[in-house]
């Protein structure tokens, strides 16, 4: 994918000329202004409002497919700005000026329409914006922020301000973008200037849904060959941003020999670092935030090409190869080896990864096995069969039957299980288990032994977006929020690192078994930041030290069997640095099914979502 | 449905001469071969007699600008009547003469073009062009001693050049968004003061590692126009004539940082303020966004308008030309030019 990007010229005198210059030097798109940025627009009163004549240029200058596909719309400054003025007759006019470039805009087709905001007093110009995009205007909406507030920039020059005062531009958009109804359409665009901020304050940025990134020409650095060059950090940005498919804009004075090394530079930067890209990247490209339902292998019976995809893993089933291979040695001393068979027994062994892997571990281990492959789908059966015919021979006893309900011939010594989801027991991990567990010897192994949940508080106005545009007409009107969706989290931010929620140990010994859970987390948040959902991951030990993760601080490096899950929130919730969101969780059981409850209760009580398991639950 | 091309062409046709634009032309007065845009904005007096007339076209299909010379400012805008002209490719929205010969030009694209006579009196001719904003240069002023310059621009910077184009010193950004007037102190030649659109009047002392501090701040209705003012004969830097977004008039007081006086002169944004002597307490004439001519007396105690005239112009006024203390020029973006007298 290569970088797309745009010129913005200080001046087009000629309109044509100018997209012709973005073309030829290699450029996708032209900046531009409709009307030209001094023209004092009177709409009120006086002498001024009559003038006779045109606004603005004839829209003939350009083809219909020229304004459509090659031309952002850089709406007035001025009048951007007055829309938010304590004047009235300047807030009259330059509302006017405004409504007057964007339906023109309109009129144009063009792509997109550019508001740039330099302070907070933004709220007026917000819902100008809002009432179009939710009229229904063919265009995306890009706020023009910058990095660093420009009166902080403006304050080092400045004698009475002593300490530099660190305005947070962020807030300035996340005001903007709020008052907009987190509005899909309303996208970002961000200025970047030649000092980065901290590293924190770049990621909350990265959770934001940056459409473009500004690379004024003063920003860039020359290198010996007189080449335009990022600097390493802001390079390192570029690339982030560029995996969010921001899009980059290229303005101010030609400061190096040629326009088009700008855009030649960026392209090799992205280019190079797709060519250094892992398995795991190309594995998710194309499911970036994209949602889907969380799978029911217990209900539904999975397709043959959903196991084709787990199987082929190449971190999951090493490492229940690794577990089985120590759990074997464990069991089985070197000197009775030859004397002693261990029974292992596989519960949904699907198509038969596990088996083939129990397998492996034994001949490594040079155990002596009796293996067992249970499984409750009868087309997988089928592979087994096949498997057993061809190669495993009486090794393996192949039961098509639902390990619940199996009446074993002898107990076993290791049951192995791949039952678990994105969120570990969502997909019913723990009530399978405790009904395999009955043929398991008092002594014998689980692998898994364990699992947890995690979740953090979540910003991500993208995936917001993404749950609202679920919405089902035959389903209850929250229904798309009080599901949880499976997903690879992308343009997102943590606003605090995941802690553990629910753990279940296998095999569970307790007397009365009671896989309910209730629990409060209390999260702490460090900036400001909107939080716009839960994200849910899990980790799990197979055997003592072998674990799998899909934490982000612990995810088992390379294995893509799982994407997070993200429990939605209905409205989104602003909080403050020092602040603490609390997060109460539920896991509910009946006989018949199990589901999730949950809200937040701090700094703001948000309603129980999902009650009674009315949008989702997991069927037994 | 005309197809495009033909229209283009038509259009360039029409244009002939927007498109010569880059190199200079001076025709004989006698063949009236150049356009004239429609949108005069500025009439800068000449020194020793004579000014430089600025136009630019904002909404045709090349938005280009101009700048002509006369003797005598009372012929202006006849194009034949013009002793010299320059033609560009951007608009020029203001400029300054830095001797009799040189006259410096901002334009729409943030280049600042130095324009000579001193070869050629009937030519301007192009000794530099800069590029020094990003945005439109909104003004520029240059000091007592005619020995430096300042450049404000719609990007919020300031820059500081020397006359002689050797040296630059630039503020980025100055103020958070457009900077909208800058006026040098009447006798110190490395005062200045500046107002933006981000509220703020800042004075600035280039002489000092931290050039600038601020006067007033208000960021909803911010000022738009400044002056220094001679008011105060005593101790001090002095007093300000400041102009809002508004149109209201004011003379803030820079020590005490109070406002003095005030009026509502316009129910516009104050553009520009002309004084009919930059050193001593004089008429000042004040024009914004509106077809508005007003010329105030200004006094630490009171501020009385001398003059109004909002009929002899059908667009807004953008700049005044004082011909005596009693009469001036106005200029427009009807593209006309009036006369004024004021009441003896």
């Amino acid at each position: 994918m290569r970088a797309s990007c745009g010129l913005e010229p200080a001046h087009v005198h000629e309109l044509r000329d100018a997209l012709q210059e973005t073309s030829q030097n290699g450029y996708d798109f032209t900046s531009i202004p409709l009307v030209h940025p001094r023209l004092v627009r009177e709409h009120v009163s006086g002498a001024a409002a009559a003038r006779p004549g045109p606004f603005t240029r004839s829209d003939m200058l350009l083809s219909t497919s020229d304004w459509s596909n090659l031309v952002v719309v850089a709406l007035n400054a001025s009048a951007c700005q007055g829309c938010d003025s304590g004047n009235r007759n300047v807030v009259a006019n330059s509302e006017a000026s405004l409504q007057q470039e964007l339906l023109l805009a309109s009129h144009l087709s063009v792509p997109v329409v550019m508001a740039r905001i330099t302070s907070q007093y933004c709220i007026n110009l917000a819902r100008i914006l809002h009432n179009k995009v939710v009229a229904g205007c063919s265009y995306l909406v890009w706020v023009r922020v910058p990095l660093v507030s420009p009166a902080d920039e403006a304050a080092y020059f400045r004698s009475d301000i002593k300490a530099p005062n660190n305005t947070d531009t962020w807030t300035w958009w996340n005001r903007f973008h709020s008052i907009a109804n987190t509005e899909k359409k309303i996208g970002l665009c961000l200025e970047i200037g030649a000092d980065l901020p901290d590293e924190e304050v770049l990621e909350r940025w990265l959770g934001e849904p940056v459409r473009c990134a500004v690379l004024p020409t003063s920003i860039w650095l020359t290198n010996k060959k007189g080449f335009p060059v990022l600097s390493s950090r802001h390079q390192l940005f570029v690339k982030k941003l560029h995996k969010l498919h921001s899009q980059f804009l290229i303005t101010g004075h030609l400061r190096h020999p040629h326009l088009k090394f700008y855009q030649q530079y960026l392209d090799h930067i992205v280019q190079s670092e797709q060519q250094n890209e892992d398995a795991m990247s190309q594995y998710v490209r194309g499911y970036e935030d994209y949602l889907q339902c969380p799978l029911q292998p217990l209900m539904d019976n999975l397709e043959s090409q959903t196991y084709e995809v787990f199987e082929k893993d190449p971190i999951k089933y090493q490492e229940y190869e690794r577990a089985i291979y120590d759990a074997l040695v464990d069991l089985v001393p070197e000197e009775n080896k030859d004397e002693r068979t261990v029974v292992v027994m596989v519960v949904g062994a699907g198509r038969g990864p596990l088996v083939r892997r129990a397998l492996t571990a034994a001949s490594q281990a040079d155990r002596k096995i009796k293996l067992y492959a249970v499984e409750k789908n009868p087309n997988a059966v089928l592979t087994l069969h096949a498997w057993q015919e061809m190669e495993w021979g009486d090794k393996v006893s192949v039961v098509s039957c639902d390990m619940r309900d199996w009446q074993a011939p002898e107990e076993a010594d290791i049951l192995v299980s791949e039952l678990l989801g994105s969120f570990g027991d969502n997909e019913l991990s723990p009530e399978c288990l405790d009904g395999a567990q009955k043929f398991l010897k008092s002594d014998g192994i689980s692998i898994p032994s364990s699992y947890t949940s995690y979740i953090a508080p979540l910003q991500s106005p993208k995936l917001y977006n993404e749950v609202r545009s679920c919405r089902e007409k035959d389903k209850h009107f929250l229904h798309h929020y009080e599901t949880p969706y499976v997903v690879y989290l992308h343009n997102k931010r943590e606003i605090a690192p995941s802690q553990e929620l629910f753990t279940f140990n296998h095999p569970n010994r307790s007397a009365h078994i009671d896989n309910r859970r209730h629990k409060a987390l209390q999260f702490r948040v460090t900036e400001d930041s909107a939080m716009h959902a839960i994200a849910g991951y899990f980790e799990a030990t197979l055997y003592k030290e072998v674990k799998i993760s899909i934490r982000p601080e612990t995810h088992s490096p390379g294995m893509f069997s799982w994407f997070p899950i993200l429990f939605p929130i209905k409205e989104p919730i602003n909080v403050h640095a020092g602040e603490i969101i609390e997060i109460h969780f539920w896991r509910c059981v009946t006989s018949k099914n199990v589901w999730y409850e949950w809200c937040v209760t701090d700094p703001v009580s948000s309603a129980i979502h999902n009650p009674n398991g009315r949008a989702y639950t997991i069927g037994l | 449905m005309v197809d495009i091309d033909e229209y283009c062409r038509a259009a360039s046709e029409a244009a002939v001469v927007e498109k010569t634009g880059a190199s200079p032309i001076s025709p004989s007065p006698k063949e009236p071969l150049l356009a004239m845009e429609d949108r005069l904005e500025f009439l800068t007096p000449r020194p020793g007699g004579g000014c430089a007339m600025g136009c630019s076209s904002l909404t045709g299909r090349c938005w280009s600008g101009s700048v002509w010379l006369y003797d005598d400012p009372l012929q202006a805008p006849d194009i034949a009547m013009s002793q010299a002209s320059h033609q560009l490719h951007a608009g020029v929205p203001c400029a300054v003469w830095i001797s009799r010969d040189i006259l410096v030009v901002g334009e729409d694209g943030g280049h600042v073009e130095w324009l000579s006579t001193a070869e050629d009196p009937s030519k301007f001719t192009s000794l530099d062009s800069i590029s020094i904003h990003t945005s439109y240069v909104s003004c520029l002023a240059v000091n007592s001693d005619s020995t430096q310059l300042i450049t404000a621009g719609g990007d919020g910077m300031i820059s500081v050049l020397d006359c002689n184009r050797q040296s630059k010193q630039v503020f980025c950004p100055a103020h958070a968004s457009e900077c909208c007037s800058v006026a040098y102190h009447t006798s110190d030649p490395r005062v200045f003061a500046s107002t933006g659109l981000d509220g703020n009047v800042l004075i600035w002392d280039t002489r000092q590692e931290k050039p600038a501090s601020g006067v007033h701040r208000n960021s909803s209705c911010p000022d738009t126009a400044v002056l220094w003012h001679p008011t105060s004969s005593g101790s001090g830097i002095g007093s300000l004539l400041i102009g809002s977004i508004g149109g209201s008039v004011r003379l803030h007081c820079t020590e005490s940082r109070e406002t003095l006086v005030s009026t509502e002169a316009l129910s516009r944004r104050v553009a520009k303020f002309i004084p009919f002597e930059s050193s001593s307490s004089s008429p000042v004439a004040v024009v914004g966004q509106q077809e508005t001519v007003v010329v105030l007396d200004v006094a630490p105690n009171n501020i009385s308008t001398l003059y109004t005239n909002s009929s002899q112009h059908s667009d807004i006024v953008s700049d005044v030309l004082w011909l005596s203390s009693k009469s001036l020029l106005s200029c427009g973006w009807d593209k006309s030019v009036r006369q004024h007298s004021l009441p003896s």
